[in-house]
C-alpha cells in the first residue's frame, strides 16, 4: 500500500540554500555548534540566553535566509514546553525552601528583588519567574542553535565530511545513509500493519499494559521487514563493489578550506568573549557550577 | 565451449548454511555473449541463487556450501576478489527500494564507480552517460524517494551501466511495478537488448511481453534443477503440457496455438507463435478465424439488480498529511459479484477497499455493508461480515503459532473453544496447512503465508471477501490456487472484490471491474465492456492481456470475431469440451 509518509519528523529537516552557512564546512559547524550550546547550558540568567537565543535566530533568518515560519513550525511544540515550565517554576518556587540543587546555591550568591503576588490560591514569586523563564530559555536556545546546524547541513554532506575528515568509516557513514532512507519506508510499513491489526480486532489498546503488547504486536513484523530490507539492500551494495578498498572517492565532493576554519574558530570565539563579558557585568550571575 | 561462451557453469549445486536441501542441484549451463536469456521457474526454484553465483556474491558473501564452477568470462568465480566479478556482471533486483542505499539519482548512479574509487571526473562522465541512456539525465538532482516505481528501477539500470558490466541480469524487475512502470523497465530492458556487446539475463514471469527479445529459455523446477534450455519456441513447445507441474506461466499466444491445434491437427512445434503477429498469421494459416467467427460465449450477465453487497456513495478521502486519496467515489457492488479493482499505483484502490471496511474514520451516509451505515457497525460486526486480506500477509499476522493465528479471529468474536477448534482444523485442511499448525506465521514460505492470510479470513465465513493483489509476489501454481479457490467461493454465492493490476487474472476471473485514476472511478461495467474500450484502458494505463489485443486486431479485419479473454476460452466460443489429453 503505497502511503505518503507523515511529514511530521520532516520538519526537522535540511532546508535548501546556498547561503554561506549552507556552503560551510559541516565539521568546524558542527563543533563550533556544539560548544555554543554546551556554553549555553552552564546559563542559568534568563537575558544572556534569550540574548544567545537571539544571535542564533539572526544566523538562522538572516545568515542561512530561512523563512521565519520554517522555524516557528519546529520550534512551535517547544514553545509549548518551555511556556509550561515557566508556569511551572512560576508559581512552585519556594524562596525559603529552593526545589531545585543549584537554584539553591543559586538562591544565596544571586540577589534578586523578592515579589510575589497571589493568583486565587496559587503564589507567584519572582525567584519562580526568574528561573522558569530561564529554564525555558534554555531549551530554546538550544533548540535554535541545533536548528541552524540542520537547517544548514545536508545530511548527505554531513556524512561525506564525516568520512572525509574524521576518519569516520565510510561503512558506518553509509549504514547512516541507509538509516535514513529506512525511516520512512518503516514508518508506512507500521501503518499498514496498525491498519491490519485493527481490521483483524485489535482495538487501540488504551491501557499502559495493553500499549506494551501493542507494540509488541507490531515489533516482529517490523523487525522481519527490516531486516530483510537490510539484507537486500546489503546484497545490492557488494554486488556494486562495495567495500572493495579501504577507501573510495566521492562524486559529491566536500571541501575543508580554510575559511571554514577560520570562520567557525572566529565565531565560536566571539561567543566565549560575549559569554565572558556577559559575566564580567554582571548579566550572568547563576551558573550551573560555581567558579 | 566456444570462444562465444561468456558463462560458463559446471555442475553448479548449492546449498544454504543450515539447509538440507539444496538450493541449486547439479546446474549445467551455458550462455553465449550477446545473447538475452530467459530464466523460468517457480517460486522458489533458485532463479534469484544462480543470478547471485554468476555475479560472485555467491560464494564471497553469501554463507554456505558450494560445488561445481561458474566460470564468468573467463574468470572463476571462487578464485577472482568480489569487486573484479561485479565489474564484469551487474544485477538489478526486484524491489526498487530496497536496492537503493542513497539519497540522490547521481550519487545512486555514482555508487558502483565510486567504491572502485574512479576519479571524479571519471565519475561524473559515467552519470551523465548512464542517466542519459535510461533517459533520465534531467533527474539528476532528484531525492530517490520523488521517482515512480518504474523510474526507480532505470536509476537501477543506471546504476548498473555506470560500472559497464558485459553482463546485466535483471531479477523480477518489474514484480513490484504497476502496468505503466512495468512498459517502461521492459522498453528499457529491449533497448538494451539490441545492443550487440550486452549479455542480458532475465528472469521473469510476465513473459508475454518481452519473449519476443529472447534469444535462450532455461526453465527450471522446484528442486533448482534445470529441466531444459534451448531456444524459446523449441522449449515452449516441449513443455506447453508441462505449464501446471512445472508451476510456470507461458506467453498466452502459445497456450491458445497449443489448445487449437489439440483440436484441429498435430502442431509442428517450431511454429509455435510467440508473438501477437504470429498468432494471427498462426490462426489464419489454420483457418481457424473463419470458424470462430460469429461465436459469441455465453455472456455473464452483470447481476445488476441484485441486492448490493457493498454501496459506496460519494465517498472522498484525504489521508491526514494532505494527499486525497479518493474523490467522490460511488460504487455499487451486488451480491455474488467478482469484481476486479484496477488501476496504477496511487489510483486509490487500497483506500477505497480499506474505507470499504471500515479501517478509517469517515462520515455517515457515505459506505454501506449489505445495507447497513458502516459507521453505526462495530469492528467486530463489520469483520463478521466482510474479511480483508492484505496485500503483504506478513502485516496481519498477530500471533506466534499457525493454529492461534487462524483461531483468533474467532477468539477476538468468543466463540468457543470446542468450535473454534472443529473450524480451524478444518479451514487448515482446505489450505494444506495442517502439518503447520505448531510453526511460526514467519517462518512459511511466501505462497503457505498468502495462503494463511486467506485462511484467517475465511475461518470467519464472511460473505464478501475483498482481497488486496492477492497474487502479488505468487508463482503460478500458488496463483491459480487462490484464484480457483476464489471463483469456488463465488460460485457458492460469495461476493469477491479484487484489487489487482493483473488483467490477466480479471479477463479470466473477474465479472465486473472498476478502474480507478487519480481517485476517481473513470470505468464501472463487465469486463467484456472494458475489453471492448481500449480508450479507458489506455487512460488508466492497464495492459491489455495479449490474447485481448490478438482478438481485437483480428476484429479489424472481421468485426465478428470474438475476444478470447483466455486460452481456455477457445473451448467455451467452439461450445467444446476439454478432453482429457490436452491438460493446458
Amino acid at each position: 500500500m503505497r502511503r505518503v509518509e507523515l511529514p511530521r519528523y520532516r520538519t526537522f529537516e535540511y532546508i535548501e540554500g546556498d547561503s554561506f552557512l549552507h556552503r560551510l564546512n559541516p565539521v568546524p559547524k558542527l563543533f563550533a555548534t556544539l560548544m555554543i550550546i554546551l556554553l549555553g547550558a552552564t546559563i542559568l540568567d534568563p537575558i544572556p540566553l534569550a540574548i544567545f537565543m537571539l544571535i542564533g535566530l539572526v544566523m538562522i533568518v538572516v545568515v542561512a535566509r530561512i523563512s521565519i515560519t520554517a522555524y516557528l513550525k519546529v520550534m512551535s511544540l517547544f514553545i509549548l514546553l518551555g511556556a509550561s515550565y515557566f508556569i511551572f517554576y512560576s508559581l512552585i518556587y519556594n524562596p525559603s525552601a529552593p526545589p531545585a540543587f543549584q537554584f539553591g546555591r543559586l538562591a544565596k550568591e544571586v540577589a534578586i528583588p523578592h515579589m510575589e503576588f497571589q493568583l486565587g490560591i496559587l503564589r507567584v514569586t519572582s525567584e519562580g519567574m526568574y528561573f522558569g523563564s530561564a529554564v525555558a530559555l534554555r531549551i530554546l536556545n538550544t533548540l535554535t542553535w541545533a536548528l541552524m546546524f540542520v537547517f544548514t547541513t545536508h545530511p548527505k554532506l554531513l556524512v561525506i565530511s564525516l568520512i572525509r575528515h574524521l576518519r569516520l568509516s565510510y561503512r558506518i557513514g553509509f549504514a547512516i545513509f541507509a538509516g535514513y532512507r529506512f525511516m520512512p519506508l518503516l514508518n508506512s510499513e507500521l501503518d499498514s500493519i496498525r491498519i491490519a491489526h485493527a481490521v483483524r480486532g485489535y482495538g487501540e489498546r488504551t491501557t499502559l499494559r495493553g500499549r506494551l503488547k501493542e507494540v509488541m504486536r507490531y515489533t516482529i513484523p517490523l523487525f522481519a521487514s527490516a531486516i530483510r530490507k537490510a539484507r537486500r539492500t546489503a546484497i545490492a551494495m557488494d554486488s556494486k563493489a562495495f567495500g572493495a578498498f579501504p577507501s573510495r572517492t566521492y562524486l559529491s565532493d566536500v571541501k575543508l578550506t580554510k575559511t571554514d576554519i577560520v570562520f567557525s574558530v572566529l565565531f565560536l570565539a566571539g561567543i566565549i568573549i560575549l559569554y565572558q563579558s556577559m559575566i564580567a557585568f554582571g548579566l550572568i550571575r547563576a551558573l550551573i557550577f560555581s567558579f | 565451449m566456444t570462444e562465444d561462451t561468456i558463462i560458463d557453469v559446471k555442475n553448479l549445486s548449492f546449498w544454504y548454511m543450515d539447509s538440507s536441501r539444496p538450493a541449486l542441484n547439479n546446474v549445467n549451463l551455458k550462455i553465449n555473449a550477446g545473447e538475452t536469456t530467459l530464466i523460468l521457474g517457480p517460486s522458489g526454484c533458485g532463479k534469484s541463487t544462480l543470478a547471485l553465483c554468476l555475479n560472485g556474491i555467491i560464494p564471497h558473501r553469501i554463507q554456505g556450501r558450494m560445488e561445481g564452477e561458474v566460470i564468468v568470462d573467463g574468470m572463476n568465480t571462487k578464485e577472482r576478489p568480489l569487486h573484479e566479478l561485479t565489474q564484469k556482471v551487474g544485477i538489478v533486483f526486484q524491489d526498487p527500494e530496497t536496492q537503493f542505499c542513497t539519497l540522490y539519482v547521481e550519487d545512486e548512479v555514482a555508487f558502483g564507480p565510486e567504491n572502485l574509487c574512479f576519479p571524479r571526473e571519471e565519475i561524473d562522465k559515467r552519470v551523465s552517460e548512464s542517466l542519459k541512456k535510461v533517459h533520465l539525465l534531467k533527474y539528476r538532482k532528484t531525492r530517490l524517494d520523488r521517482l515512480s516505481g518504474g523510474e526507480k528501477q532505470r536509476v537501477a539500470l543506471a546504476s548498473m551501466l555506470a560500472m559497464n558490466p558485459k553482463i546485466m541480469i535483471f531479477d523480477e524487475p518489474t514484480s513490484n511495478l504497476d502496468p505503466a512502470s512495468t512498459v517502461e523497465v521492459f522498453s528499457m530492458i529491449r533497448e538494451m537488448s539490441e545492443d550487440p556487446e550486452k549479455t542480458i539475463i532475465l528472469i521473469e514471469h510476465k513473459v508475454d511481453e518481452i519473449i519476443d527479445i529472447v534469444d535462450k529459455m532455461i526453465v527450471m523446477n522446484s528442486e533448482g534443477k534445470v529441466v531444459d534450455i534451448g531456444p524459446p519456441r523449441k522449449i515452449i513447445g516441449k513443455i506447453l503440457e508441462r505449464v501446471e507441474e512445472l508451476g510456470i506461466w507461458l506467453p498466452q499466444i502459445s497456450k491458445l496455438a497449443a489448445m487449437i491445434s489439440h483440436r484441429f491437427e498435430g502442431i509442428r512445434r517450431e511454429r509455435i507463435p510467440l508473438t501477437i503477429e504470429e498468432g494471427i498469421e498462426f490462426l489464419e494459416t489454420l483457418n481457424v478465424i473463419h470458424k470462430l467467427r460469429g461465436k459469441k460465449r455465453r455472456e455473464e450477465r452483470r447481476i445488476l439488480d441484485g441486492e448490493e453487497a457493498i454501496s459506496v456513495k460519494d465517498l472522498s478521502f484525504t489521508y491526514p498529511d494532505g494527499t486525497t486519496a479518493l474523490k467522490g467515489i460511488s460504487l455499487k457492488v451486488a451480491k455474488g459479484d467478482f469484481l476486479a479493482l484496477v488501476g496504477g499505483n496511487g489510483s486509490g484502490k487500497t483506500t477505497l477497499a480499506l474505507c470499504m471496511i471500515g479501517a478509517f474514520r469517515i462520515p455517515k451516509g457515505k459506505v454501506f455493508l449489505n445495507g447497513r451505515d458502516i459507521t453505526s457497525m462495530t469492528r467486530y460486526e463489520i469483520a463478521k461480515e466482510v474479511g480483508y486480506v492484505f496485500q503483504y500477509p506478513e502485516h496481519q499476522f498477530v500471533e506466534n503459532k499457525v493454529y492461534d493465528e487462524v483461531a483468533f479471529s474467532l477468539r477476538v468474536r468468543r466463540v468457543g473453544e470446542e468450535e473454534v477448534r472443529e473450524r480451524v482444523m478444518n479451514i487448515l485442511r482446505v489450505f494444506s496447512l495442517e502439518r503447520y499448525i505448531e510453526a511460526n506465521p514467519f517462518s512459511l514460505s511466501q505462497g503457505e503465508k498468502r495462503r494463511l492470510s486467506v485462511a484467517t479470513m475465511l475461518v470467519v465465513e464472511p460473505d464478501i471477501l475483498i482481497l488486496d493483489e492477492p497474487t502479488f509476489g505468487q508463482d503460478e501454481r500458488n496463483s491459480r490456487y487462490i484464484m480457483q479457490l476464489l471463483r469456488k467461493l463465488n460460485e457458492q454465492g460469495k461476493t469477491i472484490i479484487m484489487i489487482t493490476h493483473d488483467m490477466k487474472l480479471v479477463a479470466k476471473y473477474a465479472k465486473s471491474v472498476a478502474v480507478m485514476l487519480d481517485g476517481k472511478i473513470i470505468y464501472e461495467g463487465t469486463v467484456d465492456e472494458l475489453f471492448e474500450n481500449p480508450q479507458i484502458m489506455e487512460r488508466a494505463k492497464l495492459l491489455r492481456p495479449p490474447l485481448i489485443q490478438l482478438s481485437i486486431k483480428i476484429r479489424d479485419k472481421y468485426p465478428d470475431f470474438p475476444i478470447i479473454k483466455y486460452p481456455e476460452m477457445i473451448y467455451e466460443v467452439m461450445n467444446l469440451e476439454e478432453s482429457g489429453a490436452s491438460k493446458i
